[in-house]
Protein backbone atom coordinates (compact mmCIF):
# COMPACT_ATOMS: atom_id res chain seq x y z
CA UNK A 1 0.00 0.00 0.00
CA UNK A 2 1.22 3.32 -0.83
CA UNK A 3 1.63 5.57 2.16
CA UNK A 4 1.65 9.69 2.13
CA UNK A 5 4.42 10.55 2.76
CA UNK A 6 4.18 14.10 3.86
CA UNK A 7 7.09 16.44 3.11
CA UNK A 8 7.04 18.50 6.13
CA UNK A 9 9.75 20.55 5.32
CA UNK A 10 9.73 23.59 8.05
CA UNK A 11 8.29 21.22 10.97
CA UNK A 12 11.87 18.75 10.32
CA UNK A 13 13.93 21.93 9.96
CA UNK A 14 12.90 23.39 13.56
CA UNK A 15 13.83 19.55 14.71
CA UNK A 16 16.60 19.49 13.81
CA UNK A 17 17.98 22.53 14.72
CA UNK A 18 19.91 23.19 17.88
CA UNK A 19 17.79 24.63 20.05
CA UNK A 20 14.09 23.44 19.52
CA UNK A 21 11.52 25.63 19.75
CA UNK A 22 8.31 25.09 22.31
CA UNK A 23 5.79 21.71 20.98
CA UNK A 24 3.38 25.09 21.13
CA UNK A 25 4.68 25.69 17.74
CA UNK A 26 4.71 22.51 16.24
CA UNK A 27 1.42 22.28 17.32
CA UNK A 28 0.49 25.58 15.61
CA UNK A 29 2.23 24.24 12.64
CA UNK A 30 0.95 20.90 12.19
CA UNK A 31 -2.90 22.14 12.99
CA UNK A 32 -2.17 23.91 9.61
CA UNK A 33 -0.97 20.78 7.72
CA UNK A 34 -4.50 18.74 8.90
CA UNK A 35 -6.37 21.58 7.82
CA UNK A 36 -4.52 21.99 4.45
CA UNK A 37 -4.24 18.26 3.68
CA UNK A 38 -8.44 17.63 4.72
CA UNK A 39 -8.84 20.36 1.86
CA UNK A 40 -6.95 18.89 -0.46
CA UNK A 41 -6.19 15.43 0.27
CA UNK A 42 -9.27 13.62 1.44
CA UNK A 43 -10.76 11.47 -0.98
CA UNK A 44 -7.43 10.55 -2.65
CA UNK A 45 -7.23 6.78 -3.74
CA UNK A 46 -3.99 5.88 -2.45
CA UNK A 47 -4.51 2.13 -3.88
CA UNK A 48 -6.49 0.15 -5.79
CA UNK A 49 -8.57 -0.47 -2.37
CA UNK A 50 -7.57 2.45 -0.05
CA UNK A 51 -8.77 6.04 0.26
CA UNK A 52 -7.38 8.20 2.50
CA UNK A 53 -10.75 10.05 4.33
CA UNK A 54 -9.24 12.41 6.09
CA UNK A 55 -6.11 12.81 8.63
CA UNK A 56 -6.20 14.65 12.37
CA UNK A 57 -3.55 15.91 14.94
CA UNK A 58 -3.90 15.60 18.54
CA UNK A 59 -1.51 17.61 20.60
CA UNK A 60 -1.59 15.69 24.08
CA UNK A 61 0.02 13.51 23.10
CA UNK A 62 1.33 14.88 20.15
CA UNK A 63 -0.24 12.09 17.87
CA UNK A 64 -0.70 12.50 13.68
CA UNK A 65 -3.36 10.10 12.82
CA UNK A 66 -4.47 8.79 8.68
CA UNK A 67 -7.66 7.31 8.67
CA UNK A 68 -8.43 5.50 5.87
CA UNK A 69 -11.54 3.25 4.22
CA UNK A 70 -10.82 0.25 2.64
CA UNK A 71 -12.46 -1.90 0.50
CA UNK A 72 -9.55 -4.92 0.73
CA UNK A 73 -11.42 -7.01 3.27
CA UNK A 74 -14.71 -7.63 0.47
CA UNK A 75 -12.92 -7.96 -2.73
CA UNK A 76 -10.97 -10.71 -0.75
CA UNK A 77 -13.47 -12.40 1.02
CA UNK A 78 -12.19 -12.02 4.70
CA UNK A 79 -13.63 -10.87 7.94
CA UNK A 80 -10.23 -9.42 9.42
CA UNK A 81 -6.80 -9.46 8.19
CA UNK A 82 -4.64 -12.44 8.78
CA UNK A 83 -1.90 -12.48 11.29
CA UNK A 84 0.52 -12.45 8.27
CA UNK A 85 -0.73 -9.40 6.48
CA UNK A 86 -0.65 -7.62 9.52
CA UNK A 87 2.56 -7.92 10.20
CA UNK A 88 2.84 -6.99 6.72
CA UNK A 89 1.11 -3.89 7.20
CA UNK A 90 2.80 -3.24 10.59
CA UNK A 91 6.36 -3.37 8.55
CA UNK A 92 5.12 -1.66 5.48
CA UNK A 93 3.83 1.54 7.45
CA UNK A 94 6.47 1.79 9.88
CA UNK A 95 9.44 1.97 7.45
CA UNK A 96 7.57 4.40 5.44
CA UNK A 97 6.81 6.53 8.68
CA UNK A 98 10.35 5.90 9.95
CA UNK A 99 11.84 7.27 6.77
CA UNK A 100 9.77 10.25 5.96
CA UNK A 101 10.03 13.55 7.58
CA UNK A 102 8.20 12.77 10.90
CA UNK A 103 11.24 10.97 11.99
CA UNK A 104 12.66 14.24 12.84
CA UNK A 105 9.75 15.34 14.94
CA UNK A 106 9.07 11.84 16.70
CA UNK A 107 11.95 12.16 18.91
CA UNK A 108 12.21 15.39 20.21
CA UNK A 109 8.43 16.14 20.61
CA UNK A 110 7.91 12.31 21.23
CA UNK A 111 5.13 12.73 18.25
CA UNK A 112 3.50 9.17 17.09
CA UNK A 113 1.89 8.40 13.66
CA UNK A 114 -1.25 6.84 13.09
CA UNK A 115 -2.45 4.60 10.54
CA UNK A 116 -6.29 3.45 10.80
CA UNK A 117 -8.07 1.99 8.40
CA UNK A 118 -12.13 1.16 8.48
CA UNK A 119 -13.91 -1.41 6.06
CA UNK A 120 -15.55 1.07 3.52
CA UNK A 121 -18.48 -1.99 3.64
CA UNK A 122 -19.03 -1.89 7.32
CA UNK A 123 -17.56 0.73 9.05
CA UNK A 124 -15.76 -0.69 11.39
CA UNK A 125 -11.99 -0.33 12.22
CA UNK A 126 -9.81 -3.56 11.14
CA UNK A 127 -6.21 -1.95 11.17
CA UNK A 128 -4.88 0.48 13.59
CA UNK A 129 -1.28 0.93 14.13
CA UNK A 130 0.85 3.36 16.05
CA UNK A 131 4.31 4.08 15.27
CA UNK A 132 6.55 5.89 17.62
CA UNK A 133 10.36 6.94 17.50
CA UNK A 134 11.21 3.46 19.61
CA UNK A 135 9.85 1.68 16.57
CA UNK A 136 12.21 3.59 14.01
CA UNK B 1 -48.65 32.44 -36.96
CA UNK B 2 -45.51 34.16 -37.26
CA UNK B 3 -43.78 35.29 -40.51
CA UNK B 4 -40.48 34.30 -41.28
CA UNK B 5 -39.02 38.40 -41.08
CA UNK B 6 -40.61 37.97 -37.45
CA UNK B 7 -38.84 34.19 -36.78
CA UNK B 8 -35.69 36.14 -37.66
CA UNK B 9 -35.40 39.69 -36.17
CA UNK B 10 -36.28 37.10 -32.71
CA UNK B 11 -33.45 35.05 -33.38
CA UNK B 12 -31.36 38.56 -34.29
CA UNK B 13 -32.50 39.74 -30.67
CA UNK B 14 -31.40 36.38 -28.62
CA UNK B 15 -28.06 36.51 -30.44
CA UNK B 16 -27.27 39.69 -29.98
CA UNK B 17 -28.13 39.78 -26.72
CA UNK B 18 -26.21 36.49 -25.81
CA UNK B 19 -22.94 37.92 -26.96
CA UNK B 20 -23.35 41.15 -25.59
CA UNK B 21 -24.04 39.65 -21.77
CA UNK B 22 -21.10 36.82 -22.37
CA UNK B 23 -18.75 39.50 -23.49
CA UNK B 24 -18.99 41.00 -20.00
CA UNK B 25 -17.12 38.53 -17.84
CA UNK B 26 -18.35 40.45 -14.45
CA UNK B 27 -21.91 41.37 -15.45
CA UNK B 28 -22.91 37.68 -13.51
CA UNK B 29 -25.52 36.79 -16.00
CA UNK B 30 -22.98 33.24 -16.95
CA UNK B 31 -21.91 32.93 -13.46
CA UNK B 32 -21.49 29.50 -11.87
CA UNK B 33 -20.17 27.10 -10.07
CA UNK B 34 -16.79 26.14 -10.68
CA UNK B 35 -16.00 22.29 -10.24
CA UNK B 36 -12.57 20.96 -11.02
CA UNK B 37 -11.69 17.17 -10.98
CA UNK B 38 -9.07 15.53 -9.35
CA UNK B 39 -7.01 12.47 -9.97
CA UNK B 40 -4.68 10.32 -8.36
CA UNK B 41 -1.99 7.60 -10.16
CA UNK B 42 -1.06 4.14 -9.37
CA UNK B 43 2.88 3.54 -8.85
CA UNK B 44 3.26 3.19 -12.44
CA UNK B 45 1.46 6.37 -12.66
CA UNK B 46 -1.85 4.97 -14.31
CA UNK B 47 -4.61 7.17 -13.62
CA UNK B 48 -7.27 6.06 -11.53
CA UNK B 49 -10.01 7.22 -13.80
CA UNK B 50 -13.32 6.08 -11.81
CA UNK B 51 -11.97 7.54 -8.69
CA UNK B 52 -11.96 11.27 -9.16
CA UNK B 53 -12.13 13.62 -6.13
CA UNK B 54 -14.63 16.39 -7.58
CA UNK B 55 -14.19 19.78 -6.12
CA UNK B 56 -17.03 22.85 -6.45
CA UNK B 57 -16.60 26.16 -5.47
CA UNK B 58 -19.37 28.14 -4.43
CA UNK B 59 -19.23 31.68 -4.36
CA UNK B 60 -21.34 33.59 -1.38
CA UNK B 61 -20.63 36.95 -0.57
CA UNK B 62 -16.78 36.99 0.57
CA UNK B 63 -16.09 33.67 0.95
CA UNK B 64 -16.17 30.59 -0.67
CA UNK B 65 -17.00 26.97 -0.06
CA UNK B 66 -15.10 24.36 -1.13
CA UNK B 67 -17.72 21.38 -1.65
CA UNK B 68 -15.50 17.78 -2.11
CA UNK B 69 -17.24 14.64 -3.60
CA UNK B 70 -15.29 11.38 -3.49
CA UNK B 71 -16.00 8.81 -5.93
CA UNK B 72 -14.74 5.58 -6.09
CA UNK B 73 -15.02 3.14 -9.25
CA UNK B 74 -17.73 5.88 -10.05
CA UNK B 75 -19.78 5.96 -6.73
CA UNK B 76 -19.91 8.82 -4.35
CA UNK B 77 -18.62 7.46 -1.06
CA UNK B 78 -18.73 10.71 0.40
CA UNK B 79 -19.07 14.25 0.27
CA UNK B 80 -17.85 17.26 2.86
CA UNK B 81 -17.56 21.11 2.86
CA UNK B 82 -15.21 23.78 4.36
CA UNK B 83 -14.45 27.57 4.05
CA UNK B 84 -11.46 28.65 2.16
CA UNK B 85 -9.12 31.22 3.95
CA UNK B 86 -7.65 34.23 2.95
CA UNK B 87 -10.27 35.08 0.15
CA UNK B 88 -10.06 38.01 -2.37
CA UNK B 89 -13.74 37.72 -4.16
CA UNK B 90 -14.34 40.01 -7.03
CA UNK B 91 -17.10 38.25 -7.91
CA UNK B 92 -17.96 34.27 -8.79
CA UNK B 93 -16.21 34.31 -11.93
CA UNK B 94 -13.04 35.93 -10.21
CA UNK B 95 -11.34 35.41 -7.43
CA UNK B 96 -8.52 33.84 -5.26
CA UNK B 97 -8.02 31.97 -2.08
CA UNK B 98 -4.94 30.85 -0.08
CA UNK B 99 -1.62 31.23 -1.15
CA UNK B 100 -0.95 32.80 2.19
CA UNK B 101 2.87 32.59 4.10
CA UNK B 102 2.80 31.20 7.45
CA UNK B 103 6.05 32.73 8.77
CA UNK B 104 7.23 30.24 11.79
CA UNK B 105 10.39 30.86 13.86
CA UNK B 106 12.77 28.61 11.65
CA UNK B 107 11.18 29.42 8.20
CA UNK B 108 8.21 29.74 6.11
CA UNK B 109 6.35 28.11 4.04
CA UNK B 110 2.90 28.94 1.73
CA UNK B 111 -0.13 26.95 1.87
CA UNK B 112 -1.88 26.01 -1.89
CA UNK B 113 -3.29 28.59 -3.86
CA UNK B 114 -6.75 28.75 -5.60
CA UNK B 115 -7.66 31.24 -8.20
CA UNK B 116 -10.51 31.72 -10.51
CA UNK B 117 -10.13 34.62 -13.08
CA UNK B 118 -12.96 34.87 -16.01
CA UNK B 119 -13.94 31.19 -14.88
CA UNK B 120 -10.67 29.57 -15.83
CA UNK B 121 -9.22 27.81 -12.47
CA UNK B 122 -5.86 27.44 -11.45
CA UNK B 123 -4.12 25.73 -8.63
CA UNK B 124 -0.89 26.09 -6.92
CA UNK B 125 0.49 23.59 -4.32
CA UNK B 126 1.61 24.58 -1.09
CA UNK B 127 5.20 23.63 0.03
CA UNK B 128 4.31 22.43 3.26
CA UNK B 129 3.73 18.59 1.43
CA UNK B 130 4.24 17.06 -1.16
CA UNK B 131 1.18 17.05 -4.43
CA UNK B 132 -0.84 13.91 -4.54
CA UNK B 133 -3.28 13.82 -7.35
CA UNK B 134 -1.47 13.53 -10.54
CA UNK B 135 -4.07 14.98 -12.72
CA UNK B 136 -6.32 17.84 -12.82
CA UNK B 137 -8.36 19.12 -14.67
CA UNK B 138 -11.46 21.83 -14.77
CA UNK B 139 -14.96 20.44 -16.20
CA UNK B 140 -16.76 23.24 -16.60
Amino acid sequence: MKLICLCLLLVSNIASAQNIPPKSELDAVMQNAVKQMNSQMSGLKVDEYTTLKYVSYDTTPPLFTYFYSSSALSVTNQLSLTNAQIAAMNLFNINKTCTSNFKALMKPYNLKVAHIMEDSKTGKNFYKLTVTNADC
Amino acid sequence: MQTAETKMIKKLVVFLTTTCLSSIPSAGFFDKEIKVKNYSCDDKNKIYADSPVIWTFTVQKNSVILKRDFYDEKKLKGSNLSQLDNCIVIDKANWKCGGDVVIAPKGSYTNAEYQVINSKFSYTEGTLFKPQFCKRAQVN
